[in-house]
This record gives C-alpha cells, structure tokens and sequence, in this order.
C-alpha cells in the first residue's frame, strides 16, 4: 500500500512560495454574463469576487445590485429600465459598494434613488459619497432626546409632541391625510430655516415611494408655493419605477440626512411611504426565490426597516449634536393596525400618530385618534408653557369620547356631565386645523390655554374657530408683547395669564357684536326681502 | 449533487454507455484521454450559459442537440469515443442545465476510476484520497487556498503539483487536479468526499475512515473489516490513519456516522463531567 505523507514543512515550504508567486495582475478585470433575466431581476454566472450589495454594470450602462451571491450566479435586482438586458450580455463589476453622492447641493432639488437629479435643474454638486448600509448609531453615540420639533399642528404639538431625534409614525387609512401632517411638518421648519441659526434650521428630506407621479408633483408644488422647498430635497421613486428604486429609495433619502446629522445639523426626514417599500422589497425576494413568510413577506422584512429608522437619531455632544428626526408614514387597510408591516413598524417607532377615518368624515381634521396616538418622548420635547396648558387636554378629551357615546342615548345628564360634553365638543373643534397652514408655537399655546382653561366655553362651537383666528389678530395686532413672551417658551407667568383673559375678554365682546349684527341683517334679510 | 429523477435515470444510462465504451478500451491510456476530453466539454459548459442550456434543452430534439454537440466538437477531442459519448449525453433527458454538467463530470471521475481498476491501482488510488483528505484536514489553510475562485485556477494547480505530483499516481493527481480547477463544485474537501465513496463503490464497498494511534496489525485491520462489514450489512473498505492525537482506541467514519472510541474521547468527557 502506498503511503503518502507530507510533512508540516513541505507544507509550510509549498503555502511559502505559492503566496509569494502572487502578482497582482494590472488590467485583470472580471467578466460575468448574463444566465437569466426578466421581471426586474437578473441572474448573473461568473464574477466570483462580487460582494454583497455591489454594484454591477450591464451593458448599456443600466446598473444592478448584488443581493443573493449563490453557488453558481449572483442574484441581481436591476436599477432601472431591464428591458435592454439579454441573456449572454456581458457583466461587468464596479467596485463599489451602493453608495450615493451627498451635500448641501441636494437642498431645494428633486432626485432619484441614485442620486441623480430629475428635475431639469442640471447637475449637483455632490461633497462626497455615502454608502447606503452603514450602520446606526451606537447607544454611546447617542443622547437622549429633548429638543422639540415643532409640526404646526396643535393636535400633534400638544399631545403627541415630536422631539429632535424621534421617530415618529404616522398611520392610517388611505386619504386620512397623513401626507398632509408630513408637508405641514416640512412647511413649519421655514422660520426656523430663515433665522438662519443653524441650532434652529432643519433640512427636511422627502421621500416618495411609490407614489403616482402626479401626488409627488403636487407636493412638489405645495411645498414650493409655501417656501419650502428651498431646505427640502425630495428623493422620488413614482409607482412607475422598478421595484429596485422603490427599496432603495428610503436608504438614500436615510444616506443624504446622516451626511448631514453627522455634520452637526438638524435633519428631518419623512418617508411616504414605507408600506410601498415593503411591497417592493417582497416583490424583489419572491423573484430571487427567497423563502416567503406571513403575508408572503421575506423574514427579514423587519430588518429592512428596523435599520432604516434607527439611522434617525440625536447624537452626542462629541459628535456634534446633530439629529435626524424621522416621519415614516404606514398605510393601514380598514384601520387594521395589527397586521404585520403596521406592527412591525410602531415596535420600532417612539411612538405614532393615528388619522382614522370615520374622524376624518366626520370633519375632524387632522383626524388624529387621541386614544391610541402616543408620543413615547412626550412631555420631554414640549416646551414649559406647553406642557402646562396641554397636561390636561388628553384627559379632557378620553373623557369626552366616552361620554359622548353615552349621551348619544339622550338621557338626561347632571350638570357635570354637560359640561363636561360642552367642554369636549368646543376642544375637537379647536383643534381642527386646515391644510397647510402650521401654526407658530406661541399661537398654539394660547389657542390650547383658552380651551383647556374654559375662556372658550361661551362661544358656539361653530365659531369657535372663528373666534381663535379673532383672537389670534388681535393679539397680533395690539398685544405683541405678550405673543413675543410665551414664545420665549417659559411657563406662563401669572401676568401673562392676566393679559390672556383680559385678551379674550375684549375679543369676545367685539365678537358677540359682530356676531348679532350679523344674525340681525340675515333675519332683516329673510324677513325683509 | 442533488438530481430529481429524470437526470439521476439519465446518469445512470450515461455510466452503462461508459462501461460498454471502456471496455473496449486495451490500455488504460485511452481512457485517460477520454477523462480529458469529457471534463474539458464540461468546463466549457460551466461557463458557456446559452450552451449549456441549449444542450439541455429537453423541449427540442434530442437528435438535433446531439448533431449540435457532434458539430461543435468534432475535431476538438482526442478519440471518437470521446464524442459519442458527449453525443449520448446530450441527447438524454435533463432536468436541469446544471445537471448534463455535473454528470459529465462524474462520468469523467468514473472514467478515470475505471482506468485504475483496469491497472489493479485502484486500491491505491483510494488510499492515497484518502491520506489528502487527511492532510487537507490537518493544515486548513490548504482548502481555503483550493477553494479561492478568484485566484487563476492553474496557480492552484502548481501548489497540488509542488505538493503531492511526485508522491501519487497520475490518476489521483489527475482527479484532486480536477477537483481544483472545477469551478462550479463545493468546495475540495466535499470532492475527495465523494471521489473516495465513487471509488469504493466501483467495488461495491462502501468507505470506513479510521483513525488510530497507532499502526493496526494485519490480524486487527482484518478483524475489523469483518466487524464492520457485520455491522453494515455490505462489504467495507477500510482506510487507516495514523494520527497520535487520539492517544488510543478508534475513531471510525462511515458515510454519515461516526463512532468515537478514542481514548482522547474519553479523557475530555471525563474532563467536563468532573468540572460539573
């Protein structure tokens, strides 16, 4: 019997020179080819050294990402317009991990997910590239959460208060308005970004996933028509794009606003929205034969956004303070908020904000449900004096809502009780609010004061908010000062108080005038005519 | 290698062809030569994708696709026998592209194997798989290098030249050459897995790897083949190494089992059970 042996040092001896004959070669570029392609997805032989993520080149130029490394091919979801892509095409790798360029050149522009622009505007002038995967901040990295990032909306602002560094979900049925409550967000930041203190300025990024063309366009246009697009970029990936743009679109919106929460600025991003991604990212792991989950959806459909959100953050004084706040949007099917993409989403979110539909009918706009909307920062990002007057708005409302169901009956209720609907009703009704009109802090603090302290309880409740714009003006007009200092953000000091009630004394009587006068010519009219 | 039935039934007739085709064969030369001729029609398969799946097409011809191969490599092999037999092999039914390549290449195996036994080596050849397979598993850093795809594959194949060219019999180079330069396969150590069972069951053994202390004496190597074999149910070959790490008694592998007699075993199970 022949006996092969080897000794450790013939071993050792051979690895030695079989290391050192290594040259690297110059121009050895490796070539892969086309298996298989159709639906978005491309199977890719050879290219052994492609790495997960990579980017690969197709001929014609159209790029596609590396996501399964197989055996035998690479599976390659195709970025872009695949209808050129043939079996037997030559692949060639670039080298790069997906990343995107990243500035300030992106603000006031409109983009797609690789960052090219898509606005006619002509190039951008990237300060760098970003990868698209890197991780999250550490817990070391972080600091807690404390500086509020004001919506304009006082039914948000009051109750479910959204701080610097958040994440914050906005869930709901269709055409509930929840890309409403983003762009008023967006829209509020105008003061701040015109102040020009960079503490105060925060870029907003929007990014459209899936959406029709026409609704980015008309966001587009509310936002440019309010002033606010010249700190806004928007990273649009339209329903009519490959499912490979509408996955990667939230990363690259995530990629432009770390560039500059690292940097020490303030960023808030809304994605609108991530059920569409989800969908996308199913449609791309059914076609590269990933085993499906619940709902058809791959297993790490948690993963996918889990490392999205927790990119938004407020970082530690020795990295600059920066933040990144995210408004992630999730659209739910018959208010259903235990299927799997909405919970998935509100267990990584701090907390959301519910639009329901039967409100949104009813009138109540923005149609947040108090009940099951929740801030998990909370009081933490409101300022003092809106703390004070907001404390017992959430009570005051639950309590409103039971009763109101009772007395649907119409029983006869003690006097507490009809107060207590009174006082219910004249509160929903001020906290309506019309579409892109965000209010500054100090108005809605004394819009929030004059309902939770009762001032408003002698007024009708359909002029009520008559009345608060009233009162608003005059206050404006003849009582600045006062604005000016609950808008130094202190709790409200007693002559404050003072000067509010002395305020809305005078409103109401130049308001219950008009208001006769008013009913007079209608019944002159009525009965004259 | 995982086949659904169609192309397990169509391996199975390409192997009976290969047997009618080798034994025509006087020396066992030629066979090596048809071995070539077979994995190099295999290797342009693996990195020809529309070829491959044009071949195996089972939706056309099968006579068409055979005139196909015949064309394309007629001239290009070195005997006739060579291309009759890729000829038959891709006139059969496949159910997968992959699979006319992986079968090609284990009738080449099988080819070569053949050869051996016509030579009376083919005992030694399985010996010598599997004392590499030993060395593979006593230095990792060998696998990994094998196994490097990005690194030009006749770079490999010098290391397994400087290594082991003097040492076996062409026939198990040829094969651990193969193995190496085959770039769609698993990784080495699972082709010297199943070249050892291929060989041993050309004589319808199945594979015992054992490993000892210390060098087994005729009577005790002979005794345990028996034991073994009772044990089994069918004939085994069995394959001894020399490793003193085990520190006494047996370790034996067969197929997917393993029966750990070591005294080294043992010790460390005594170890834990004290440290509990």
């Amino acid at each position: 019997m022949a006996e092969l042996t080897i000794s450790a040092d013939e071993i050792r001896s051979a690895i030695e020179s079989y290391v050192s004959s290594y040259s690297p070669e110059a121009s050895r570029e490796e070539v892969g080819v086309v298996a298989e392609t159709g639906d978005g997805i491309a199977r890719v032989e050879g290219l052994p050294s492609a790495m997960t993520n990579e980017l690969l080149e197709f001929e014609g130029g159209t790029l596609g990402i590396a996501l399964n490394l197989d055996v035998r091919e690479i599976g390659v979801v195709i970025l872009g317009d695949g209808s050129k892509i043939e079996e037997g095409q030559q692949v060639r790798r670039t080298g790069e991990i997906l990343s995107v360029p990243v500035g300030d050149g992106y603000l006031g522009r409109v983009v797609d997910p690789l960052g090219n622009p898509i606005d006619g505007q002509g190039e951008i002038a990237a300060e760098g590239r970003r990868a698209l995967e890197l991780q999250a901040p550490t817990v070391v990295q972080r600091q807690g959460v404390t500086e509020p990032l004001l919506t304009g909306i006082k039914a948000i602002d009051a109750m479910t208060a959204i701080g610097r560094g958040q994440r914050q979900l906005i869930i709901g049925d269709r055409q509930t308005g929840k890309t409403t409550v983003a762009l008023d967000a967006i829209i509020n930041q105008r003061d701040n970004w015109r102040s020009g203190d960079p503490k105060q300025q925060v870029r907003c990024i929007y990014v459209a996933i899936g959406q029709k063309g026409s609704t980015i366009a008309a966001a587009r246009g509310t936002l440019t028509d309010a002033g606010a697009m010249e700190y806004t970029t928007i990273v649009a990936a339209p329903a009519s794009d490959s499912a490979g743009f509408k996955y990667l679109a939230p990363y690259t919106g995530s990629a432009i606003g770390q560039h500059w929460m690292y940097a020490g600025k303030h960023v808030l991003i809304v994605f609108d929205d991530l059920t569409k991604q989800a969908e996308a990212y199913r449609a791309v792991s059914l076609l590269l034969r990933r085993p499906p989950g619940r709902e058809a959806y791959p297993g790490d459909v948690f993963y996918l956004h889990s490392r999205l959100l927790e990119r938004c953050a407020k970082l530690s004084d020795e990295l600059g303070g920066g933040s990144m706040t995210g408004l992630p949007i999730i659209e739910t099917k018959g208010n259903d908020v235990s299927a799997y993409i909405p919970t998935n989403v509100i267990s990584i979110t701090d907390g959301q904000c519910f639009l329901e539909t039967d409100l949104f009918n009813a009138g109540v706009r923005p149609a947040v449900n108090v009940g099951i909307s929740v801030s998990r920062v909370g009081g933490a990002a409101q300022s003092k004096a809106m703390k004070a007057v907001a404390g017992r708005l959430r009570v005051d409302l639950a309590q409103y809502r039971e009763l109101e169901a009772f007395a649907a009956f119409g029983s006869d209720l003690d006097k507490a009780s009809q107060q207590q609907l009174a006082r219910g009703a004249r509160l929903v009704e001020l906290l309506k609010q019309p579409a892109s009109s965000p209010l500054s802090p100090e108005r809605e603090v004394v819009s929030i004061w004059a309902g939770t302290t009762g001032a408003l309880d002698d007024i009708e409740v359909e002029d009520i908010r008559a009345f608060e714009a009233a009162l608003h003006e005059y206050l404006a007009h003849s009582k600045p000062a006062v604005l000016a200092t609950i808008a130094t953000g202190v709790k409200l000091a007693d002559d404050t108080t003072a000067a509010l009630e002395a305020a809305v004394a005078e409103v109401k009587s130049q308001f219950s005038a008009e208001r006769e006068a008013a009913r007079v010519a209608t019944a002159s009219g009525a009965s004259g005519a | 290698m995982m086949m659904h039935s169609v192309s397990r039934a169509a391996l199975a007739a390409l192997r009976e062809r290969l047997d009618e085709v080798a034994g025509r064969f006087s020396t066992s030369a030629g066979l090596v030569g048809l071995a070539d001729d077979v994995y190099a029609v295999a290797g342009l398969l693996a990195t020809q994708p529309r070829l491959r799946r044009t071949l195996s097409d089972s939706t056309t011809a099968p006579d068409g696709r055979a005139e196909l191969a015949g064309r394309l490599f007629d001239g290009q092999l070195s005997a006739a026998s060579s291309l009759q037999l890729v000829r038959d092999a891709v006139g059969m039914h496949w159910s997968l592209p992959w699979d006319l390549v992986d079968a090609l290449d284990a009738v080449a195996d099988d080819a070569l194997l053949i050869a051996a036994e016509q030579d009376g080596a083919l005992d030694d050849v399985e010996d010598e798989l599997f004392r590499f397979e030993r060395v593979l598993d006593g230095e990792p850093r060998l696998p990994t290098i094998f196994d490097e795809d990005s690194v030009p594959a006749e770079r490999r194949v010098a290391l397994l030249r400087n290594l082991i060219e003097a040492k076996v019999s062409p026939v198990t180079f040829a094969l651990l050459a193969h193995a190496v330069t085959s770039g769609h396969r698993h990784g080495i150590d699972r082709a010297i897995d199943n070249l050892l069972d291929l060989a041993a069951a050309r004589r319808d053994r199945s594979v015992a790897r054992v490993i000892s202390a210390v060098e087994l004496t005729a009577a005790q190597y002979t005794r345990l083949g028996e034991v073994l074999g009772q044990l089994y149910g069918r004939p085994i070959s069995v394959r001894v190494a020399v490793e003193p790490e085990v520190q006494g008694g047996l370790v034996i592998r067969v197929g997917d089992e393993v029966i750990d007699g070591s005294v080294a075993a043992q010790l460390s199970a005594a170890r834990s059970a004290l440290a509990n």
